[in-house]
């Protein structure tokens, strides 16, 4: 087998174990040279730990690999890196404070005779490497800082294929994209694969494996279970195969009243962007906002739980009105928001899972001369680890940056589900996170509606909103152009919302 | 074997270091075990302990407290000048001394608000804004007191200096009050959990509804009272007030709380670790100067053992996590 000259990369039985729990078992994965093969699974399944140890980054405990039918000892990432394997995390890895032509050198500069930095020679690749990859939308001088999301991605990637590597990882380098920017990342893809180059391309997102990869391999709790041409296997069956039961809706139902209007945003003004928006939602009710990158749809929830300065306007709960409109007013009024990136501004990454779902909370758990009540805390971390199915070997010391990202949301929803919030503020809250995980998120949010909380659920996803939501709002520049009952929702509605706030 | 390792690794470093060092000294340093070598490793410690509590604060949001120094020299002049028998404003009063205190923690208070409001409302980095504290209070009790020692304080405030029960100085107590209160604020309560909160990541912080700006304000509020206490306990072990007082300490502060494995990052180290690197810090001075050796090779050996002991506690904290 291992002499068979179609396979670029072969692993064998490899294992790996983090002190006694067995993340990867007797893992057999092939990659033929010149095509992609899709890693798909639900959060917390082994892939990153799997790309991990062929990046060099972790150790095996166990089994082969074999890269062109010899051995391979990927035992530090330079290792790797020089045997061609040229790995794009899941987060991205650049200098904001630097240029574009600086990151993609970041790791050896060109110099110059005298040993100087030959930043005009540096310039002059980077700006060839780019138009080989037919990457215009920006220049080579540009400060990554100032570049959307989406073309830090592709730089990352142009990044990881300076130097020539014959096997690409993509771990899901598709979150943070637009689809027009999706599209230009498989343009790229296919172009390596053109150049017989083979990629790895790990992702949630079933529609595009299907669509751009030649295999797809699945893995569920650490173990291989199937390895297929794709035009072998249906949709289905890999979600099958991924959470290990029949998934017969991917959108729970739940039986729910929608009464009075509950929560009123009045007028509410931020100087250069928002003009006078108004929305109102009901007890009870899960409102979906829709817009595309840039429509101003982060921006309003972050005015609303005034983490950004309000110029004017009101927020109302049930005819009170909540002010001051900080932080720490809005959730003693019983507002909860979920951000968009867990990493960033959701979590305390270092700290520990118990920390983290008190976090919100710690104020109603002190008591007298502000001590904390230990026994409190404890069970109430425990109640919402069981209840949101929360999986952490001890909630007590696990840190959450050794959680699955799948998980990592859990615990942000926990922090939240503690406080059974009034009104829940959502921005992609499934972004990132697997089929299974996002089924169990999905509940939680209809279990919130259904003890009459008013929701405000943010998704690039329509489908996950028209899933989901009794309404949903559309957002255009900062402007509300598009209010969707249930039996209106198309996406073709939608999405003309979306664009028809451009004039 | 196993379970040698288990307890080696549940303890953090500093302890390992402080009992390899007793350990060394009892061995090849006479008069390291005798009474008055205790007593005076414990009083030389009482200072160091009770500022670097409070600097430990700052250190915990991954900032520092410059002026703490300052802040020492500043409440010992001014607390002389008020209660010293000889020259002291209130000289003979019954209420010089409480007065005189009062007016010490007032300093201390004071330092914190100016640290903690250009901190919090002008968002300048603890670093400057301290900096530039420290200079004003240093400079402040020097034109104070014309660069004058003051001396002849009142004998039932220098009890507190000199006084002690067995090899117990009644300054160690007042220390270790200090580092007990600090302590519990910094483990036990709403504050202390707000506080390595917002150590950690105060964007995920501000969103969970941490009040972080006035989390950021009390630290320099715990700093600058702490250090007048220092300054208290500075000024009754030395028996009078000078400008120069505290003002070679900083570099012992930062050492005792990294070498207690704080991390300067934030929102990692633990007050008691802060406490025993303030000890081992007093214990290589003491140690050193009972085997005469001069002044700047002890600063030598102390940047070493600093250098070696703060990475091993580093390395073990890695160790850990892997």
């Amino acid at each position: 087998m291992a002499e068979n000259q179609n396979y670029i990369l072969q692993l064998k039985q490899v294992t790996k174990s983090f002190a006694s729990v067995q993340v990867l078992k007797d893992i057999t994965i092939n990659l033929r040279q010149g095509e992609i093969l899709g890693l798909v699974g639900e959060n917390g399944a082994g892939k990153s730990t799997l790309m991990n140890i062929l990046g060099g980054i972790y150790q095996r405990d166990s089994g082969e690999i074999y890269l062109n039918g010899a051995k391979f000892e990927p035992v530090n990432p330079k290792v790797s890196q020089n045997a061609g394997i040229a790995f794009v995390h899941q987060e991205l890895n650049l200098f904001t404070n630097l240029t574009v032509f600086e990151n993609l050198f970041i790791t050896d500069m060109v110099k110059s005779k005298v040993h100087t930095i030959d930043k005009k020679a540096m310039k002059k690749i980077a700006a060839e490497k780019l138009k080989e990859l037919g990457i215009e939308d920006f220049g080579v001088d540009e400060i990554v800082g100032n570049l959307p999301m989406g073309q830090r991605q592709l730089i990352e990637i142009t990044k990881a294929i300076m130097k020539d590597a014959q096997i690409i990882i993509l771990d899901e380098p598709t979150t943070s994209l637009s689809n027009k920017e999706k599209v230009k990342l498989f343009d790229i893809m296919h172009l390596l694969q053109k150049q017989n180059k083979s990629i790895i391309f790990i992702s949630h997102i079933l529609e595009d494996v299907f669509e751009h990869c030649d295999e797809i391999s699945v893995l569920r709790d650490g173990e291989i279970i199937s390895q297929n041409r794709t035009s072998d296997i249906s949709t289905n069956e890999v979600i099958k195969q991924m959470v290990g039961r029949e998934l017969n809706k991917i959108y729970p139902t739940v039986e729910k009243e929608i009464g009075e209007v509950a929560f009123e945003v009045k007028n509410i003004c931020q100087e250069g962007r928002f003009e006078n928006i108004n929305l109102q939602i009901r007890e009870g009710e899960i409102v979906g906002l829709f817009g595309l990158m840039g429509a101003g749809r982060t921006e309003l929830l972050r005015c609303l739980f005034g983490i950004d300065p309000v110029t004017d306007g009101s927020l109302i709960y049930k005819g009170q009105e909540i002010k001051p409109v900080t932080p720490e007013n809005c959730i003693k009024n019983g507002m909860a928001f979920i951000t968009e990136n867990r990493r960033e501004e959701g979590l305390l990454m270092t700290k520990t899972v118990k920390e983290n779902i008190v976090l919100a909370n710690l104020k109603e758990i002190a008591a007298s001369l502000s001590f904390i009540n230990r026994k409190e805390e404890q069970r109430e971390t425990d109640e919402m680890v069981k209840e949101l199915n929360i999986k952490t070997f001890d909630p007590a010391r696990q840190a959450v940056i050794n959680l699955s990202g799948g998980n990592q949301q859990k615990v942000v929803f926990g922090k939240w589900v503690l406080r059974k919030p009034q009104i829940f503020l959502l921005d992609e809250p499934t972004r990132g996170v697997d089929v299974g995980a996002k089924y169990e998120i999905y509940s939680i949010i209809n279990d919130l509606a259904k003890n009459k909380s008013t929701v405000l659920l943010v998704s690039s996803e329509m489908e996950e909103l028209m899933g989901m939501c009794d309404r949903i709002l559309v957002m255009s520049h900062n402007v509300l152009t598009g209010e969707l009952h249930k039996e209106e929702y198309t996406q073709e509605r939608i999405m003309e919302a979306a664009i028809g706030g451009v004039n | 074997m196993e379970r040698v390792k288990k307890i080696y690794e549940s303890v953090d470093a500093i302890v390992w270091f402080i009992l390899v060092f007793v350990i060394v000294a009892l061995i090849f340093v006479p008069n390291f075990a005798t009474e008055s070598n205790i007593t005076n490793i414990f009083s030389q410690a009482c200072v160091l302990l009770t500022v670097a509590c409070g600097v430990h604060f700052s250190v915990l949001n991954g900032g520092v407290d410059f002026s703490s120094t300052s802040i020492i020299a500043l409440t010992c002049v001014v607390g002389a000048s008020i209660m010293s028998t000889t020259s002291g404003l209130l000289a003979g009063k019954w209420y010089a001394i409480p007065v005189a205190l009062l007016a010490m923690l007032l300093i201390g208070l004071v330092f914190g608000i100016i640290n903690g409001f250009a901190v919090t409302r002008f968002k300048m980095p603890s670093f400057i804004v301290t900096m530039a504290t420290q200079m004003i209070g240093s400079g402040l009790a020097v034109v104070y007191t014309g660069g004058s020692t003051i001396s002849g304080l009142p004998e039932s405030f220098t009890i507190l200096g000199n006084g002690k029960i067995f090899v117990i100085p009644f300054a160690l107590i007042l220390a270790l009050l200090v580092a007990v209160v600090t302590h519990l604020v910094c483990s036990k309560t709403l504050y202390g959990r707000q506080l390595y909160a917002t150590g950690t990541n105060p964007k995920a912080s501000v969103i969970s509804g941490v009040p972080v700006k006035k989390t950021i304000f009390k630290i320099f509020i715990f700093s600058g009272v702490c250090s007048a206490v220092a300054g208290i306990i500075m000024m009754a072990q030395m028996e009078s007030g000078a400008s120069s007082y505290g003002s070679t300490l900083f570099i012992d502060i930062m050492g005792s709380i990294i070498v207690g494995g704080t991390s300067p990052a934030g929102g990692v180290g633990k007050i008691p670790n802060t406490v025993m690197g303030a000890f081992l810090i007093i214990l290589i001075n003491v140690t050193l100067n009972l085997l005469n050796t001069p002044y700047f090779i002890i600063t030598i050996i102390k940047g070493a053992i600093i250098l070696v002991a703060g990475g091993v506690a580093i390395l073990k904290k890695r160790n850990e996590k892997a």
